[in-house]
């Protein structure tokens, strides 16, 4: 009766009740992993402390990741692979040579369009960078262009699946899930793998981009939202005050408590209490993690919180610096979330703006984990689900193009520029140092110290990995 | 060189499991003198990790391809201290500290052999790593040392293998030793066990354990064992009665009598089918971008669950999915066929050939997944690695399927067709074969509208004639054609009159001949359009290999019989794998893990079944009799073995069974289990006592309280908490589900208005049995949550709980906001709450239809008068509004009116409803703006009288009143209108919204509500402290004496909210504090998991 009775208590402020009690809490993290090697049992391990930091395969060059996401496939001929080809034969048919490729609105045989871009070499490495993204250009430096990614996916739904699953159909995990299933959760308080999106267009195929697939739910990415609360179900239903939470939670764990103390061997009761006093810290870290008013002038400045056009993205860029500093794992920011960036007509118009969007808040994350020292230990990945044709689409637009695109890479031991392969002279085909998003992928896991080929995890029985026992590491990227 | 950057933050972790030991000398005779240097710095410390960060990599990355489990060139693998040691054809890789003696350090310089070869040659940094290593005497994780395994000779290379299965050679050859896996091994019953009589599992069970010298827990008690089996068979839990009654009774027989009656139950078919759709990856849409809805996926899922409920024997459940459209005794069976129809499906996909195939592979998979538990999926692209499967297995197995197209037309109702019918069938067909002939001579790419993106490969098949076709092509054609739309305009001149005239031949006969129109069922189902050329079908080398034989067929039209040739075999009782496969998922779906545990997949990857011999003998036992799940079902629900408890006392005999079998693979005790999904929303729905057990039909949406089974499941967005607690993602088939514990579920269930809700309709069920005190109360709720009597310490515990929560109500600011009611403003008393967010925030009158005569419809049907207090908390979005009350006009042309705020806050009234004298089909409409505009979070009183009888004075008088402005007079307006007619309906007068619409929900406070039958005179207004005498039609104060939602006019029209009895709460103290007690029941480990 009396340890039911002790209503008045907050969950976490518990005393441990019996040596298995105490050995749950003790330690950092998910406590629970000392009690499971204790009793030296990988099961027990595996339900009770599936987020238990788990060691990398080799040495970890980043602890984390930031993925930016362009959804809707950005334009590499008008932002980083500029063609002068493409200005002299624009209005021609695509020259056989080129080959001839599938394309969802069937634009293999629409007139070539050139950019309207003015292009220059920026930073020590000269690479080009054209005028719709000036704050990127500063960077440069930092940056390793990739100039040769492909993909599989022709569409939108299976491009950006590919892009997060490693594949174009749907029921895999995200490369997210991968990496906190093979890593496990720095963070004692908030989710490992954290989505940040603009706007409230769905991102294609929703919440599947982040999903765990065949893996426990618990590995899927939480989508951390702008308004109050920023996760679905953080505070208290409306109405119940404080004191009336915290009493009713202390009266569960208190029920909770009793009922795992009746069967021991169920592992998973004290799991079960465990999650309730995390989503209690949850509570309280969230808020704090998205709370940008501790930030200073000047990084609001720098990341253009102030003006109208940056302020959004800039945003979600300054969130993604907090969740890593707070030991978020993965940080996914999807901007123009709902294919915003699918410029199918009206190229200009749609590009100038999105790229003024991005520009400064996406240099200003680069500079800014620079300056903290955070860079070192961070992975920055800019990038769409494919790139953009060289044949024109309704006379001022472009169609997909997932047989040659760029994105690019900074930090994360990933040295600075730097640029890795090229496309054709119209930059419809990648010609060298193919990068297929499974290369990426391997690439990125490699930074984190985990070996795509390693990482297995048994779905019916059969061993899956994460880039479908497909790609390497990019030596350049990985440093050798 | 960036091999050598040692990053050691993790390396430490790393390190800990192995304990130091001291290296050997380290001979430092070869030069790259720097980096060497550098590699011996940088490991000096601890040469684990060395070996972890630099090492392990280093050979996975670089030798292991060739050198490793995958192959081992010229005998030699690299994967472990052993394997090294033993080294290949050239003898010993290494000689431990000696670097320049290794023949492997030779081979990396390049100077012996060069490996790697050149492309991938090592850089000097990594060759310098290696040699590093060497000369350390190879440190290795988890080994003995080098010099210790050499000093006691090295163990047999087999034991020195790593963990797990061995890759098989290459070329594949399927051999006589993998024809007898156990899972191929044909089916021979075995004999039960000698020893006790009792029940055969049992014997088995029992006969194994005391093999191996372990000893049972004893059964669980009664109240557990009644609501396992609930759990188990039926999904939902039993009620406290159900529950009591069980506990009570004595009869022997009583558990086999129980058992017997939910193996009938109907809940129990639907709980199964829910298990068998996991299987078969069903969803209501299409997944990818668009995720457009499926209509008539449904039908699919409702066979599922008629054929679970008739307990159809399972050889011909198989064959109905597989090839029910080339049955020809059961055309309904066609339906089955959704089976092969619940692949995702790209609605833009212009790579059609891609897609077809991947239809097909999914076809092909999934049916080799469910049936034969062969994951077939490896050898898409290659042979099998482990499993004796090859690629050419997968392509005959694939070509059982290949003749298929997907069919979304009508499966004719199977009767004869009246001679009316007949004739409909014969015009339409003749009309639409005439329309097709005119669509296949379309020679231009423009009569096919979305044509012009696809590849000129599919332009071209799309305008050849359908005879010069292969049937692959016409596949493609039909499978682009869902992509296009057929504009007969252009189409040659004489054709398109042609067209145009047939095209209103069809629709005229259809108009007049409506009633002939033979009953069929749109569905999506698969059907037949010729055979592709290619590979024949056949099945896997390793089940025999072969082909059953194959007939044509014309059940639904002419199909090849390829299915069904399949389908016959896989369910044919000389098949030894489909019954084990069923065998074990039965025991899966009662024992939450299969004998075999990987459900989908029985070759090598898959763990061996638990006990072989129990499997096949239940395996022949479901052949001999008769296929029938149930019966199986029924054995394994009366073993002793279903019904041992899940805790073990601490005595030696368990102590030593927990030791020696801590997972209770041999069955010796049971786990524990959380709910799945569907269980946790079923429960919960019963405990609230809100469970619309209605079956069947076309799915709802989740906030409908009926079973999960019937809600949508939509690929991309999924329910919140059927997605936190693991349902599948309905990508691929699903043999097992997760079972997380996360702190997603934690915030959902303690915070997410959905499990509240339930809490609340649960406390005011508690509540409406006036129970006295708190300790009734609480005890009830614990029997209604938990099922079982609770102790009398946790009945205790509960009723303290409620006691201060009483008290702790009182001091918490924000005390009755969630509760039905709160203080109104400026005002004394309570008024309700509406809270657009809660799905039960409509408050209605049961049975209050409208009509012009009290006998008709006791609500008012043409002058009215309603009055109301009320405060706005938010303005609705833009287009839409918030309604104050209603009475019908939930949809388009329904009649009734409806009074509401718009995003504005402007008041108006509509009224909808026919004209009385005149054509009543016609529906005449008001819409009555008042010109009044209402602020947020102000208290108002409102009137609005309604004239419409008097055809010289049709007017609304509105009249609002500020009540936060003591010195605020009224204003008034008065608003002529033309509306002449009754808006009579049969929906029930709503108070807060638009019943059967949840889009106007209001959002604040509404109180004093009076509707009155005329229009009043403003003397007479509730503003005015006047009366309505007779006019009254009902009243609502909300208050807790008489009660919230009694009539305080006497005339017994209470309200209900959500569909539920709101009966009067007397003591709203007590009532929130039991929501809080039930709400902390619901999240409780007791409620979510089962023994």
């Amino acid at each position: 009766m009396s340890s039911l009775a002790r209503h008045h208590r907050l969950p976490h402020h518990a005393p441990a009740t019996s040596r298995r009690d105490w050995l749950a809490r003790a330690g950092s993290g998910f406590g629970a992993l000392a009690l499971a090697a204790l009793e030296h049992d990988a099961a027990l391990a595996a339900t009770s402390a599936p987020l238990a930091p788990k060691p990398p395969h080799a040495a970890a060059r980043a602890t984390s990741v930031i993925f930016l996401f362009m959804e809707g496939g950005p334009s590499h001929l008008d932002t980083f692979d500029p063609k002068p080809l493409l200005r002299r034969l624009e209005g021609q048919p695509l020259p056989e040579s080129f080959g001839r490729v599938i394309t969802p609105m069937g634009e293999g045989e629409s007139p070539l369009l050139a950019d309207r871009r003015t292009w220059a070499r920026h930073g020590r490495c000269g690479a080009w960078v054209s005028d719709w993204l000036p704050h990127t250009a500063g960077i440069v430096d930092d940056l390793a262009i990739l100039r040769s990614c492909v993909s599989d996916g022709l569409n939108h739904s299976g491009g950006v699946c590919q892009m997060n699953t490693g594949s174009v159909l749907g029921g895999r995990p995200s490369l997210g899930a991968w990496t906190t299933y093979g890593l496990g959760s720095e963070s004692r308080d908030l989710p490992a793998f954290v989505v940040l999106q603009d706007g409230d267009g769905q991102v294609v195929n929703g919440p599947r981009n982040w999903a765990a697939g065949f893996m426990p739910a618990v590995y899927q990415g939480m989508r951390l939202g702008t308004g109050t609360p920023p996760i679905a179900n953080l505070t208290a239903p409306k109405g119940v005050g404080p004191a009336r939470q915290a009493a009713k939670l202390a009266f569960l764990t208190d029920l909770n408590r009793a009922r795992a103390a009746a069967t021991p061997e169920q592992t998973e009761l004290e799991a079960r209490i465990q999650s309730y006093e995390l989503a209690y810290r949850m509570q309280a870290a969230a808020p704090l993690a998205v709370d940008l008013g501790a930030e200073t002038a000047e990084t609001r400045r720098l990341y253009g919180l102030d003006e109208p056009a940056t302020a959004v993205c800039g945003r979600n860029c300054l969130l993604a610096r907090r969740l890593v500093e707070r030991g978020v794992r993965f940080v996914q920011v999807y901007h123009g979330a709902g294919s915003k960036w699918d410029a199918h007509a009206g190229i200009e118009k749609n590009h100038a703006e999105l790229c003024r969007q991005v520009d400064q808040p996406v240099a200003a994350l680069v500079r800014d984990l620079k300056r903290r020292g955070l860079l070192d230990s961070t992975l920055v990945v800019w990038g769409g689900e494919f790139g953009r044709t060289p044949m024109s689409e309704k006379g001022d637009g472009r169609d997909h193009n997932p047989y040659g695109f760029t994105m690019w890479m900074a930090g994360g031991g990933v040295p600075g520029g730097i640029e890795i392969g090229a496309t054709d002279d119209v930059g419809l085909h990648q010609i060298a140092d193919r990068l297929h998003v499974h290369d990426i992928h391997a690439t990125i896991l490699s930074a984190l110290g985990l070996d795509h080929l390693r990482l297995e995890f048994a779905s019916k029985g059969r061993p899956e990995r994460p880039t479908l026992n497909e790609g390497r590491p990019h030596p350049r990227l990985v440093g050798r | 060189m960036g091999g050598l950057v040692m990053h050691s933050t993790r390396a430490v972790a790393l390190s800990r499991s192995a304990p130091f030991r001291a290296t050997l000398p380290v001979v430092a005779s070869i030069a790259a003198a720097s980096l060497w240097l550098l590699a011996i710095t940088a490991h000096a410390g601890a040469p684990l990790d060395h070996f972890e960060t630099t090492i392990r990599p280093l050979l996975a990355t670089h030798c292991q391809s060739c050198h490793g489990d995958e192959a081992a060139k010229g005998g030699l693998r690299l994967d472990s201290l052993v394997e090294v040691l033993c080294g290949g054809d050239s003898g010993p890789a290494v000689v431990p500290g000696d670097p320049a003696a290794s023949l492997l350090i030779a081979a990396v310089r390049h100077e012996s052999v060069a490996m790697p070869p050149d492309r991938d040659r090592l850089s000097d940094g990594e060759i310098a790593a290696l040699e590093a290593w060497v000369a350390d005497g190879l440190p290795w994780t988890g080994s003995a040392s080098a010099a210790d395994l050499l000093a006691a000779g090295l163990p047999p290379r087999a034991a020195a293998a790593p963990v797990g299965p061995r890759l098989r050679p290459r070329p594949m050859v399927v051999t006589e030793e993998d024809r007898g896996w156990w899972a191929y091994r044909p089916l021979v019953r075995p004999a039960v066990p000698e020893g006790a009589v009792g029940h055969p599992i049992d014997r088995f069970v029992d006969a194994r354990l005391a093999a191996e010298g372990l000893v049972a827990v004893p059964e669980a008690d009664r109240a557990t064992l009644i609501r396992r089996l609930f759990f188990t068979t039926v999904g939902v839990p039993p009620s406290a009665e159900e529950v009591r009654a069980f506990v009570a009774d004595t009869d022997p027989a009583a558990w086999e009598r129980l058992v017997d009656r939910l193996l009938a139950d109907p809940r129990h078919a639907e709980h199964l089918a829910r298990h068998w759709l996991d299987l078969a990856r069903y969803a209501d849409s299409d997944g990818f971008r668009q995720d457009a809805f499926r209509p008539h996926a449904w039908r699919y899922r409702d066979w599922v669950v008629a054929a679970f409920q008739a307990d159809l024997p399972f050889d011909r459940f198989v064959i109905a999915q597989l090839a029910g459209d080339e049955l020809s005794d059961d055309a309904r069976g066609a339906i089955a066929t959704g089976f092969l129809r619940q692949t995702p499906y790209e609605y833009n996909q212009i790579d059609v050939p891609k897609q077809w195939t991947d239809i097909l592979d999914d076809a092909t998979e999934t049916t080799a997944d469910v049936f034969l538990a062969m994951g077939l999926g490896c050898a898409r692209c290659h042979d099998h690695k482990y499993d004796p499967i090859l690629k050419a297995d997968h392509e005959r197995l694939r070509a059982f399927f290949t003749a298929i197209e997907w069919r979304d037309d009508g499966v004719p109702e199977p009767q004869a067709l009246f001679p009316g019918q007949q004739t409909w069938v014969d015009t339409v067909g003749r009309i639409q074969r005439e329309l097709a002939t005119l669509r296949a001579s379309a020679r231009d790419e423009l009569a096919w509208g979305g044509l012009q993106r696809f590849p000129p490969q599919i332009k071209r098949l799309v305008m050849l004639p359908a005879a010069e076709r292969t049937a692959l092509e016409e596949q493609w054609v039909r499978l682009a054609a869902r992509q296009l739309t057929f504009q007969p305009e252009k189409l040659p001149e004489a054709d398109r009159l042609a067209y145009e005239r047939l095209t209103a031949e069809l629709a005229a006969f259809e108009k007049e001949h409506a009633a002939d129109r033979p009953p069929s069922t749109p569905a999506a189902v698969v059907a037949e359009v010729g055979v592709p050329e290619g590979i024949a079908p056949g099945l896997p080398e390793v089940l025999g290999g072969g082909c059953p034989p194959i007939e044509p067929v014309a059940a639904r039209g002419p199909s090849s019989g390829r299915r069904l040739a399949l389908a016959r075999w896989i369910a044919a009782p000389t098949n030894p794998l489909a019954p084990r496969v069923l065998a074990n998922r039965l025991w899966q779906w009662h024992f939450g893990e299969g004998l075999a545990s990987e459900a989908n997949d029985f070759g090598l990857l898959g763990a061996p079944p638990s006990h072989p011999q129990l499997l096949d003998w239940l395996a022949a036992d479901l052949v001999e009799g008769g296929y029938t799940v149930r019966r199986i079902e029924r054995l394994i629900l009366t073993s002793t073995a279903f019904r041992r408890a899940t805790h073990a006392p601490e005595s030696p005999p368990f102590t030593l069974a927990a030791a020696r079998d801590p997972q209770a693979r041999l069955l010796w005790r049971r786990h524990a289990r959380r709910l799945d999904a569907e269980q946790v929303r079923d429960a919960a729905l019963v405990a609230s006592g809100e469970l619309d057990a209605t079956p069947a039909g076309p799915p709802v949406p989740a906030a409908k309280p009926r079973r999960a089974i019937y809600v949508s499941v939509l690929r991309n967005t999924r329910d919140p908490l059927l997605d936190a607690f693991d349902f599948p993602d309905a990508s691929a088939s699903c043999s097992r589900r997760n079972t997380t514990t996360t702190p997603s579920q934690a915030l959902l269930l303690l915070n997410g208005e959905w499990l509240l809700a339930r809490a609340r309709a649960l406390a005011l069920r508690i509540d409406r049995q006036g129970l006295g005190d708190d300790r009734s109360r609480a005890a009830e709720a614990l029997r209604t949550v938990i099922g079982r009597e609770p102790s009398a310490e946790t009945i205790d515990a509960c009723t303290e709980f409620l006691g201060l929560e009483r008290s702790r109500l009182d001091a918490d600011a924000s005390t009755f906001s969630v509760a039905l009611s709160e203080p109104m403003p400026q005002r004394e008393g309570l008024a309700a709450t509406i809270d657009p967010a809660r799905p039960d925030a409509l408050l209605t009158v049961p049975g209050s239809a409208s009509g012009a005569k009290p006998e008709a419809g006791p609500f008012p049907a043409d002058d009215f008068t309603f009055e109301a207090s009320v405060v706005l908390r938010s303005f609705p979005a833009d287009g839409r509004l918030r309604t104050i009350a209603s009475q019908g006009f939930g949809r388009d042309d329904a009649p009734g009116w409806s009074l509401d705020v718009d995003a504005a806050g402007r008041l108006g009234l509509k009224v909808r409803g026919a004209r009385k004298d005149g054509d009543t089909k016609i529906p005449i409409r008001a819409e009555i703006d008042a010109g009044l505009r209402l602020a947020l979070e102000r208290p108002y009183a409102i009137a609005v009288a309604v004239r419409v009888v008097d055809a010289g004075d049709r007017r609304v008088d509105f009249q609002i009143r500020d009540l936060s402005d003591n010195d605020a007079a009224a204003r008034l307006a008065t608003v002529a209108h033309g509306f002449d007619g009754s808006h009579a309906t049969s929906q029930p007068f709503a108070i807060g919204g638009r019943s059967g619409s949840e889009d106007s929900s209001w959002d604040g406070l509404i109180d004093e509500v009076r509707l009155s039958r005329r229009a009043l005179q403003r003397a007479e207004l509730l503003q005015e402290q006047g009366s309505a005498g007779d006019a009254v039609v009902a009243a609502w104060t909300f208050e807790e004496t008489p009660g919230f939602a009694v009539d305080t006019a006497g005339r017994g029209r209470d309200l209900v909210r959500g569909g539920l009895q709101v009966a009067p709460v007397k003591d709203l103290r007590g009532y929130e504090a039991l929501v809080d007690l039930c709400h902390v029941l619901l999240n409780s480990s007791d409620f979510l998991y089962v023994d």
